[in-house]
């Protein structure tokens, strides 16, 4: 006992050494886990209001790559705890990252060019990215990674029959990955990402869409009576929760009115934003830091400021006994980071299989995404009115109404 | 190209469920599944003929299929409704060839059987949101009032349920059919269709703080046999009655602190009188539930029975703080304050399936020992612990985890968690005393000498007992970045317990620490298959009466999780050696047990 000890002191001391730097750190307001203002939270008990209230996501970046810590208001649920309804086993024998109740997906704008990158989200998520957040990269949190990587490439093998499974494959592990180095404690989830999957960006100057959904306790195929005109990408809900009007057990529900987003919570300046682009269909914009940060981190209280990174490539030893508090991040300025490498050879842009909208099927036949905005942004006339409705329908207070307009003003 | 087939038994539903063509119903079979299980293991013991049990838990040989229809019809946006269809063929194993003995044993004629149905409503008026008529688990509520119920009986329970907008929060109110086994000598009495338990519950935001209310109420009466008047209807005497009465908060008491309280107070009355009249028919009469209690003879309430004897009132308590220092992102501290009553009741609780408290609780590893010799390895999983004396294990595989019960408990737990180079680590440390401590029940032994032959380890009333119990466990987890990721991890746990039961009488005191470690690695072997090998290596070191008998055992175990959409199978085997005191002499003792499942979801 005492030499496997001593063997394991001697592996894991060097990781010791090596804390990393915080990049960034972004809240997100309280109790807005209502989607488009219209989810309910499943009726099933294991399932209560604030577990997927997104309230702080924490980048950091060590020698190997980059950490992502997202807090959330409520403990994180053990799944050892919890069954599929299947059978007694526990969820945990498929969820063995210590959660299994909600998916986060982080897409990651690397060059900062408007328009450049990618605009749709993974199956299932149906909503798109603004333009100004096109992204490059897409981190996605789910409770069983292999099964929803497989999932969908099986998809796409049956959506392009003539492309082959490598090709997918390639396409797909170039910008879209799985985390499956995740830890829990308490409210935090952290998942790890290899910084080559960044392709050698420091993250000093990214922006970021993040949003979290429900995550469906098992997957199961679709038992349809009559052939399905939708396509398998159309079909695929990748793991996440889709509304259901009423209030079910095992998923989110809608009282109301049209399909209800599957998104529950964005990683958004205030709930209102969530609130307007969710609600009316319109892309997500997200939160940015570094040299091409937009206004919106620079006017809204609730961003933490950062300070400029350590750029050298030396470990950064801890100072402290702990490793550094949450409180003290700090916002990167830097030389302009090096481009991110796309990887050699010829593998297809992910968008060729994944989005519907670039493959020239018309907008409306993506099921539940809306269409493609254009690349110019929104008239300010047009802006005013969206804003003047949401005060009206009470959505927003005046205090609010008065401090959104007079932001939209000051751009002019 | 895209094929579909229509699946016959889908369509036949389907057609059953034909609206007429001004209305649309949607149907929707998610959940519907196909569960198979494999059991094997040295004991070589078989289901033969039980008709109760779950594809046959509690045994250890035989293969089983069950099938389970779900059906839900969205008829419109307020309506819903839906059925759960199930086989249930306990006894119906492969070997027996589809048609084995279904003559003379209707357990294996796997036959299929309405498990649940129900209606919701979601009217959308002011006051009302949604309202349930038929079969839930009834987990809406705290495992200290209304209990989730066993998974294979979670839609077994029928009631009625709403809940609505109140002020800044909600409302829900319950009724729920009373099932007849849930009452004092695990009976209902002679006028048993009508009872419930009906449960009104309160739910406010003020601030930062959810604060909960509820209050449940359970009467259970019986024919009064005194009413010879046959033309006014008969009247009810009463037999039985529990109310509680629950307070919960849960606030950020600044940041980084977070604190959550409970309070529960029950009244449990009991007509004796009725009790013993009652006593001569029912489950208990059949079925020998230990009546030459002394105490029984003038209470009418078996030493089996899963309530006290007489009334008695009494709370249950629970503080939590979690801390999180901001100046140490890494550390979090759980400490939890718990004190429940000896004379707390729980009807309708929890009774398996629900944990209350932050401890690990007793070595599972030694669950039953001594016991049935299917459970020689013990349970391969931890002990939850549920606040009724009731607890039900019946009919488990060793892979399930263990229900125990903690009425009477009282104690601190401080859980410190650390992680330091992408090493979680943990390390639990919690004092039990007990309010059960008392020599002859306390004088009391009218009301608390029963509950017998339903405890985990033992009895949770016992005649004489002067008990402690001090827990420890730590865990450590890494993971490897060789090979794709290899997890590692490691827990250590020390369980002393020592009870001197009664004053002065040597022969009787026992004192056992049990301890144990356990290492396991495990790795993603592909992308749909992950697998992991550990060992565990348990000692007990037990005095009866100043008598050695003492037992340790090493566990080898390998786990495999296979998943593909819609799929999921997996597989626990075990091979445990040791050697204790067993029979009245030291043996050697070994076993091999191995149980797979798989299900398929559609």
């Amino acid at each position: 006992m005492r030499k496997f000890l001593l063997i394991l002191l001697t592996l894991l001391t060097p990781q010791v050494l090596a804390q990393g730097v915080d990049l960034i750190g972004l809240t997100d307001p309280a109790g807005d886990d209502w989607g488009d203002g219209r989810l309910i939270y499943p009726t099933r008990n294991d399932y209560a209001k604030g577990d997927l209230d997104l309230r702080k996501l924490r980048i950091r970046r060590d020698d190997d790559g980059f950490w992502f810590d997202a807090e959330f208001t409520n403990p994180i649920r053990d799944p050892s705890l919890a069954t599929t309804g299947v059978g007694p086993e526990s969820i945990a024998n498929s969820a063995r990252r210590g959660f299994y109740s909600f998916n986060i997906d982080v897409y990651v704008d690397m060059d900062r060019k408007p328009g450049s990158g990618n605009q749709f989200t993974l199956p299932g998520r149906k909503v798109r990215i603004d333009p100004a957040y096109a992204w490059e990269r897409a981190v996605i949190l789910t409770p069983r990674p292999e099964t929803m990587r497989s999932e969908l490439l099986d998809a796409l093998s049956r959506q392009f029959p003539d492309r082959t499974t490598a090709e997918a494959e390639a396409s797909i592990d170039l910008s879209i990955f799985f985390p499956k180095r995740v830890r829990v404690r308490g409210k935090t989830v952290s998942f790890f990402v290899p910084k080559e999957f960044f392709g050698g960006s420091d993250g000093t100057d990214w922006a970021i869409t993040a949003l979290v959904t429900g995550a469906k306790a098992f997957d199961r195929l679709n038992l349809g009576l009559l052939p399905s005109s939708r396509t398998p990408l159309e079909e695929l809900d990748l793991g996440v929760m889709q509304p259901q009007q009423g209030r079910p057990a095992d998923t989110f529900g809608y009282e109301s009115g049209v399909s209800a987003s599957p998104v529950v919570d964005a990683l958004l300046p205030t709930a209102q934003h969530q609130t307007a682009l969710l609600s009316g269909k319109l892309p997500l914009t997200g939160m940015s830091w570094g040299r091409h940060a937009t206004n919106e981190m620079a006017s809204l209280p609730r961003v933490i400021p950062v300070q400029p990174a350590v750029t050298s490539t030396a470990t950064v030893k801890d100072e402290s006994f702990f490793s550094n508090p949450f409180g003290s991040l700090r916002r990167l300025l830097g030389s302009e980071p090096a481009r991110p490498v796309l990887g050699n050879g010829p593998v297809a842009p992910v968008r060729n299989f994944l989005d519907q909208s670039a493959a020239g099927v018309p907008a409306s036949a993506v099921a539940g995404q809306p269409a493609a905005p254009s690349a110019a942004p929104r008239p300010f006339a047009e802006r005013l009115q969206t804003l003047q409705k949401l005060y009206e329908q009470k959505l927003i207070d005046e205090a609010e109404f008065k401090s959104q307009r007079q932001r939209i003003l000051n751009q002019l | 190209m895209i094929k579909h087939t229509i699946k016959p038994v889908a369509l036949a539903v389907a057609l059953a469920f034909a609206a007429p063509a001004a209305m649309a119903v949607n149907l929707d079979f998610s959940g519907s599944n196909i569960y198979m299980k494999f059991l094997a293991g040295d004991q070589r013991s078989v289901n033969a003929g039980a008709t109760s049990g779950d594809t046959a838990s509690g045994t250890d040989n035989g293969q089983w299929t069950e099938m389970e229809l779900r059906i839900k019809a969205i008829i419109s946006p307020k309506v819903e409704a839906g059925v759960r269809i199930q086989s249930r063929s306990p006894s119906a194993y492969w070997t027996e060839f589809g048609f084995k003995n279904e003559l003379s044993a209707p357990e294996r004629t796997k036959f299929m059987k309405l498990r649940g149905a129900y209606v919701q409503l979601t009217p959308g008026y002011g006051w009302l949101n949604t309202a349930i008529i038929g079969s839930s688990d009834w987990g809406m509520f705290d495992p200290f009032t209304m209990g989730k119920l066993r998974y294979i009986d979670r839609d077994n329970l029928n009631g009625f349920y709403f809940k609505g907008p109140l002020a800044n929060g909600t409302y829900e109110a319950a009724r729920v059919s009373l099932p007849e086994y849930l009452g004092a000598n695990y009976d209902t009495g002679n006028a048993p269709k009508n009872q419930a338990v009906y449960i009104a519950q309160l739910k406010q935001k003020v601030g930062a703080a959810k604060l909960t209310g509820s209050y449940s109420y359970l009467n259970n009466e019986s024919l009064d046999s005194k009413d010879l008047n046959p033309l006014d209807g008969k009247n009810l005497i009463g037999r039985m009655k529990n109310t509680i009465l629950s307070l919960k908060a849960d606030a950020p008491l600044m940041d980084g602190l977070d604190f959550r309280g409970a309070v529960h107070h029950s009244t449990f009355g009991v007509n004796n009188a009725q009790m013993l009249i009652d006593g001569g028919t029912g489950y208990c009469a059949t079925n020998n539930c230990g009546s030459s209690t002394n105490a029984f003879l003038t209470t009418g309430v078996y030493g089996y029975s899963m309530t006290p004897g007489k009334s008695v009132n009494d709370n249950a308590l629970k503080l939590d703080l979690d801390w999180t220092p901001a100046a140490a992102g890494n550390f979090t501290l759980n400490y939890q304050y718990f004190n429940i009553g000896k004379g707390y009741v729980t009807v309708a609780g929890a009774r398996r399936e629900s944990d209350v408290l932050l401890t690990e609780g007793a070595e599972a590893a030694w669950y039953s020992w001594g016991g049935d010799r299917l459970w020689l390895g013990g349970a391969a999983n931890d002990f939850q612990q549920v606040p009724v004396i009731h607890i039900d294990n019946g009919y488990m595989d060793f892979d399930e985890p263990v229900a125990q019960s903690v009425i009477g408990w009282k104690g601190h737990t401080f859980k410190f968690n650390y992680e330091v180079a992408e090493t979680p680590m943990s390390l639990e440390l919690t004092k039990v005393g007990y309010n059960t401590n008392w020599q002859n029940y306390g004088g009391n032994a009218a009301t608390y000498d029963v509950g017998h032959g339903r405890g985990d380890v033992v009895d949770v009333y016992q005649q004489y007992q002067d008990r402690s119990t001090n827990i420890a466990v730590f865990k450590a987890s890494h993971t490897f970045k060789a090979a794709g990721g290899v997890v590692t991890s490691f827990k250590f746990k020390r369980v002393a317990d020592k009870d001197s039961h009664q004053a002065g009488v040597a022969a009787d005191d026992v004192d056992s620490k049990d301890s144990g470690y356990t290492f396991s690695v495990g790795n993603q072997l592909h992308n749909d298959l992950y697998g992991s090998v550990s060992y565990g290596k348990f000692k007990r070191d037990l005095t009866v009466g100043g008598l050695k008998q003492d037992a340790d055992k090493g566990i080898w175990s390998a786990r495999f999780s296979y998943n593909l959409s819609g799929f999921e199978a997996g597989l626990l085997t075990q091979w445990v050696d040791g050697r204790g005191f067993l029979g009245g002499k030291d043996q050697d003792f070994s076993q091999y047990r191995m149980k797979a499942f798989l299900k398929a979801i559609f």
